[in-house]
């Protein structure tokens, strides 16, 4: 069934291009049909630990299996319920906009893949829906690929996402070596066989690195400000709400598996607190309102897996309550800030104060999120700050205290940003003066949704209690950590205790900050992973250029002389593992006997090939090549092979006479080469005709097995009816091979009289008078 | 009789590369000829596939001369499949030939000697005889000469040179290689020297003629560092005939490379295989980087096949029957995959007349279609699920991961990165860049559109059955694995010894 749906929104995707021909601009609001059936789906089904599955890949064991339970129902639904508005709010959006049918086609893909990441219980349909997020985030990043920076930030984040998918999935396929099958229940069922497997450490790491560049954790965060280049919705809901989420949903769905492991949780608690405080301190000195949000959430995801990281169960429900707190708080900023982009058509902040007349409708939506993002009492953000703070005070120990200050400082900051997107822009009364007076509220279409997504955060914090909503995060947080069942409590009174205080502290602190911190853009990084991507990908460039201009010199003797050195050395090698097949001393001890006449012969040969190598003139070296050839053709003769010796003189002879023919025809001789370049190509082949001269004897030296020789001595007289063997294997035994060489020549001549015939139809007549090198 | 299955493989190519060679035959009537003898061996070699998937091997002795004296035949699951992709690679690259190709390269035979290349290259895959298989590579080595060369421009001219002193040299190394094989084993045959060679004292001898072997194949697949003759000469001639040569060609010798080390060389890759891991390393680095140093398309994909080729020599030497199945796969996925990157940017390219990326753009724009065909294409290549080339990496992956090969699959992994970087480089200049002269938008001609539809759907198919075919190549594998069914067929019921 889950399969079928996923399908079925696959093929809705790919349809919305057509659909929008009919739908126009309401083309949105027909496609949130689909996240909407999926939710009443997920609704009427409630969660179960039924698990449905599709064979995919027999042979590897692979299957396409989807379950409900208490972590990827909830979360589910919270996906859909996001996608419903981000599409009903895309659709007005994209209006403005051409090409909304590719824009839906992608969002239609992403929210599918989103939806088979937290149903997937096979790890590896849960990569392809993983790689699914990663390509369609690509394409709504690079939306606009007019722009030179959003195709470089589309291919930053398809490079940084795809590239952490790579190491996921080698650890997928480690941990399904080590445990035997993929599915997600029989890892956790058999986590024992990982503990103390020297794999484990690589498993981990490997998949966290795929948790990490997804969920934008330092040293991979950089990516995720950059993809602000899409359209606001696709900010919303991908790189706030959903697709970020993914990395953090894997640690949580990994968990019980991988959760008892000390670098699992230390890199999470380490990675998590560095991420957290950059992106705090980042978001205070961005002014672009995109670039404010995008760090923020880089915040509120490292806080997430810090407290993931620090493992007790109170964190851990902690965790869960912030992850849905931020949903809401985020998705609705960021459509407020599109609306004040497309309504102001400014993006700065500094600019942009007091526009509550204009917007009443946003500026409302803006005050909801901005007090639930500063933890003001009755908001779910709220609910998620104490929670955070109690665990921390409850785990007591030095590092809990660490992380407890580290979230104490960008908790301030998050009021800060939060004040800016409240009290700034939108102060109670204010007229905003600095821009045209025609920019008024936006049409319903567009705040609507982040009306939507404001009142869900704060009315999850005023029912929170009721035991329904409570029982369902509790439920969640128990599959990660059965003991966070009993710790979820969002009650919204616990009396004075620590955490109470220390919110009233951070909104104080965070308000004296608002004030006395001035709105400035500081670009300067803090850290330089960015810095270290871009130089990765200049290096690469600069690594290929050189490499290309090293490798491909576009001298054939280059090409030649390697070719023929790495047979050398590999025949070296042969004989330095395998052993020489005989000792060469022991070939040597008996050198053969040649009488005068032969050695002559021998002898010629080598002095001929002497005098190719110093020769000037083409007419001498083709002679003195024939010379070569007509020895080796007296040699055949001595060793009783007559016919092959006349087949030899026969094209030798032709050969010199063919060239003599057509050497004249060309331009003078002359040595490209450099000087005593051809000392270098002198070696080489030196090296290589001893290396062949080495092979040769050590093959002549044992005896040839003669089964072929003997049957075809026998046969072709008696069955062939030929007296002469070599005729007869050539027309019969192995006429086959005759004929393919037939073939060769009917080619040849082909395509010999195609050069002759083809007039160049570009270069060639122009330059013909140039030497040809 | 259904070995004349193979025989109607065979045959179809060669008869109608032979019609077309006679003389006052019409162009029409020499592409006609040349459409029908692909469909009809496309039909024959499905039906051999089916058929061998029955059986397991299908062999026979051409003449009748009993193995090992005459030349056998053989088709395995593994040749069956090759031969049969060799044909559906084929018809698209006709296609797109029929459009494209030059009018004088038309006229001078371009289509038979096409034929005559698939026929080359289908009998590489089907004979079980090694000096038959010299003669087949003689047929494809000199027909993709006259290919490269046809249109005689300056630059096609300085290309071949290349490619045809190198491959000369290669050839000769085959040769070689053949003779030592003669002098020690005595036998050309394929199944008789599976039986042979492993009783051949001194080891040292076997080794030294598996060189040669490993050196000539390597060459013909473009290992590093010998495969300075594939980027000097893929891009210049026609986008037909560097399709099928781009696609098929190095495939082949990889094709030889698994035959040789699986039948008779098994026991040769034990001392080999670290050091061709080493190769097989360099070689995807190599071809990852050369490819992002391009700005001409043609020799960007021309440097991507060096670089997949590294992925299949270390499939080939991990020489376990997963590895070989895996290898299987990842040679038919390939094979489409970059038959499918040189027509879909050879279209780009003939139709806007520009193969170079700086000076292009704007092509999602004007032909979108073209985008979602490279797409799909380009992150089969990458390896994202569903499509293939997911498959082809998941199954070299695990058959490294159970042989404890954890380096040389790292490096597999890493070069991934490398493939995602000029995928996208492709993509963001040719697809998604503004142009900067903007030019009116002609309709495509319908045989592109036929040709890049026709094997963007056979990527697209091999994902969506990628359960039934992968179980035919594991398959495959573990026939490769076993030889005693090839042994068997090809030499009858010996006493096999191993």
């Amino acid at each position: 069934m889950i399969l079928l749906i996923l399908s079925i929104g696959l093929l809705i995707a790919f349809l919305s291009p057509s659909l929008h021909r009919i739908a126009k601009d309401n083309l949105g609001l027909l496609l949130a049909i689909y996240p909407l059936s999926f939710l009443l789906f997920l609704l009427s089904r409630g969660s179960s630990a039924t698990v449905e599955t599709h064979t995919w890949i027999e042979r590897f064991n692979i299957n396409f299996s989807f379950q409900l339970n208490e972590l990827g129902w909830l979360f589910g639904v919270l996906v859909s319920f996001f996608a419903i508005f981000i599409f009903v709010y895309a659709s007005k959006y994209m209006s403005y906009y051409k090409g909304a049918g590719r824009f839906f086609l992608a969002l239609c893909m992403f929210f599918t893949a989103m939806m088979g990441i937290v149903l997937s219980e096979n790890l590896i349909s849960l990569f392809l829906f993983w790689e699914m997020t990663s390509f369609s985030s690509f394409l709504l990043i690079g939306f606009f690929h007019e722009d030179e920076s959003s195709r470089r930030s589309a291919m930053q984040s398809m490079v940084i996402t795809v590239g952490g998918g790579l190491f996921f999935l080698l650890g997928v396929l480690l941990l399904g070596h080590v445990v035997g099958s993929y599915e997600i229940r029989d890892v956790i069922a058999q986590k024992d066989l990982l503990i103390g497997h020297s794999f484990t450490p690589y498993i981990v790491g490997l998949i966290l690195m795929g948790a990490m560049t997804k969920s934008a954790q330092f040293p991979f965060h950089f990516w995720l400000p950059n993809a602000m280049a899409a359209p606001t919705p696709v900010s919303a809901f991908l790189h706030s709400a959903t697709m970020v989420k993914a990395g953090v949903f894997l640690v949580m769905r990994m968990y019980p598996a991988l959760g008892w492991n000390e670098i699992f949780t230390t890199v999470l608690l380490l990675s998590g607190a560095i991420t957290m405080l950059l992106g705090a301190w980042r978001s205070v000195v961005r002014l672009e309102l995109k670039a404010i949000l995008a760090n923020t959430t880089i915040s509120a995801l490292g806080i997430i897996m810090m407290f993931l990281g620090l493992g007790t169960a109170k964190a851990i429900a902690a965790a869960v309550v912030f992850l849905f707190a931020h949903a809401f708080y985020k998705a609705t900023l960021f459509l407020v800030a599109g609306n004040v982009i497309k309504a102001k058509k400014d993006k700065n902040i500094g600019n942009l104060a007091g526009n509550f007349k204009d917007m009443p409708q946003t500026g409302l939506a803006s005050w909801l999120g901005a007090l639930s993002m500063a933890g003001m009492i009755p908001f779910l953000g709220f609910l998620g700050k104490e929670l955070l703070y109690g665990s921390a005070f409850e785990a007591g120990s030095l590092i809990a205290y660490i992380l407890l200050g580290a979230t104490f400082i960008s908790s301030a900051f998050f009021v800060v940003v939060a004040l800016r997107f409240s009290w700034y822009l939108f102060k109670p009364g204010s007229q905003d003066t600095g821009h045209e007076l025609n920019s008024k509220e936006l049409p319903f279409g567009l705040t609507l949704s982040p009306l939507v997504f404001s009142i869900g955060g704060l009315t999850l914090g005023l029912i929170g209690s009721l035991a329904f909503v409570q029982d369902k995060i509790a439920a969640m947080a128990g599959t990660i950590l059965p003991e966070a069942f009993e710790k979820v409590d969002l009650g919204l009174w616990h009396g004075i205790n620590g955490a109470l205080i220390l919110s009233i502290i951070t909104l104080i602190v965070g308000f004296l900050l608002f004030k006395n911190l001035n709105m400035r853009e500081s670009k300067r990084p803090v850290v330089g992973s960015e810095k270290s991507y871009f130089a990765f990908l200049s290096n690469m460039n600069k690594l290929a250029s050189f490499h290309y201009q090293q490798m491909q010199t576009g001298y054939l003797r280059n090409y030649l002389g390697v070719t023929l050195l790495f047979l050398v050395v590999m025949i070296g090698v042969a004989v330095y593992i395998v052993g020489q097949p005989a000792p060469l001393n022991e070939i040597l001890t008996v050198p053969p006997e040649y009488p005068f006449y032969q050695q002559v012969i021998i002898l010629s040969i080598p002095i001929a090939v002497g005098i190719i190598f110093f020769t000037n003139s083409r007419v001498k070296a083709i002679i003195t090549l024939g010379i070569v050839g007509f020895s080796l053709a007296l040699i055949f003769i001595y060793y009783g092979a007559p016919d092959v010796a006349i087949t030899q003189l026969l094209v030798e002879t032709l050969t010199v006479v063919f060239f003599v023919i057509i050497l004249h025809k060309l331009p003078e001789f002359k040595t490209f080469a450099p000087k005593y370049g051809n000392v270098g190509y002198f070696v080489i082949s030196l090296i290589f005709g001893l290396a062949m001269t080495y092979v040769m004897i050590q093959v002549m030296y044992f005896d040839i097995p003669d089964t072929l020789k003997g049957y075809f001595g026998e046969a072709s007289y008696l069955e062939g009816k030929g007296k002469n063997i070599v005729n007869v294997i050539l027309v019969d035994f192995r006429a086959l091979d005759t004929m393919g060489e037939i073939a060769v020549l009917a080619i040849a001549a082909t395509g010999v009289i195609s050069m002759l015939r083809l007039k160049d139809h570009s270069e060639l007549n122009k330059s013909s008078n140039k030497k040809v090198s | 009789m259904k070995e004349n299955l193979i025989i109607g493989a065979l045959l179809s190519p060669f008869v109608a590369g032979i019609i077309g060679l006679l003389p006052n035959i019409s162009v029409q009537w020499q592409k006609r000829v040349s459409l029908l003898g692909t469909i009809s061996m496309m039909i024959f070699s499905s039906l051999l596939v089916i058929e061998v998937d029955k059986v397991g091997v299908l062999s026979f002795q051409a003449g009748g001369w009993e193995a090992p004296y005459g030349i056998s035949i053989v088709a395995d699951r593994l040749s069956a499949l090759m031969v049969l992709v060799t044909s559906i690679i084929a018809f698209p690259a006709l296609i797109l030939g029929f459009e494209s190709v030059h009018k004088d390269r038309k006229v001078a035979k371009f289509f038979p000697i096409f034929m005559f290349l698939i026929l080359g290259i289908s009998g590489s895959f089907l004979t079980g005889d090694v000096f038959n298989l010299f003669v087949w590579f003689e047929i494809m080595l000199i027909s993709s000469f006259v290919l490269l060369v046809m249109g005689n421009s300056k630059k096609q001219v300085k290309g071949t040179i290349k490619y045809l002193a190198i491959n000369v040299l290669s050839s000769t190394l085959f040769l070689v290689g053949i003779g030592v094989l003669y002098g020690i084993a005595g036998s050309v045959n394929m199944a008789h020297l599976a039986l042979v060679l492993p009783e051949i004292e001194p080891k040292g001898l076997v080794a030294l003629s598996a060189v040669f072997f490993f050196v000539a194949f390597g060459i013909k697949a473009a290992i590093f560092p010998v495969y300075f003759w594939l980027p000097s000469s893929y891009h210049t001639p026609s986008t037909a005939a560097t399709t099928i040569i781009g696609a098929l060609l190095t495939k082949v010798g990889i094709y030889t490379m698994l035959r040789f080390f699986s039948l008779m060389y098994y026991d040769q890759i034990s001392w080999m295989q670290q050091i061709v891991f080493v190769i097989a390393a360099f070689t995807m680095i190599s071809g990852g980087l050369g490819a992002l140093a391009q700005t001409n398309v043609k020799k960007l994909f021309s440097f991507s096949i060096i670089s997949q080729i590294g992925y299949m020599v270390m499939g080939v030497f991990i020489g376990t029957a997963a590895a070989f199945g895996a290898v299987i796969y990842f040679l038919v996925h390939n094979i489409l995959v970059k038959g499918a990157l040189f027509i879909i940017t050879g279209i780009v390219g003939e139709h806007t007349r520009n193969f170079d990326l700086k000076k292009g753009g704007g092509i999602a724009k004007t032909y979108p279609l073209l985008a979602v065909f490279y797409l799909i294409v380009g992150l089969s290549l990458v390896g994202i699920p569903p499509l293939s080339g997911f498959w082809g990496k998941f199954g070299l992956l695990s058959a490294g991961i159970i042989t404890e090969q954890y380096w040389i699959i790292s490096i597999a992994l890493a070069v991934s990165v490398l493939t995602i970087l000029y995928f996208l480089k492709v993509w963001n200049e040719y697809f998604w860049k503004a142009p900067k002269v903007t030019k009116t938008k002609r309709p495509l001609p319908y045989k592109f559109v036929i040709s890049g539809s026709a094997i963007v759907l056979s990527v697209i198919l091999i994902a969506v059955f990628a359960d039934p075919i992968i179980n035919y190549c594991v398959q495959a594998g573990e026939d490769l694995f076993n030889k005693n069914l090839y042994i068997k067929s090809v030499l009858g019921d010996v006493e096999i010894s191993i």
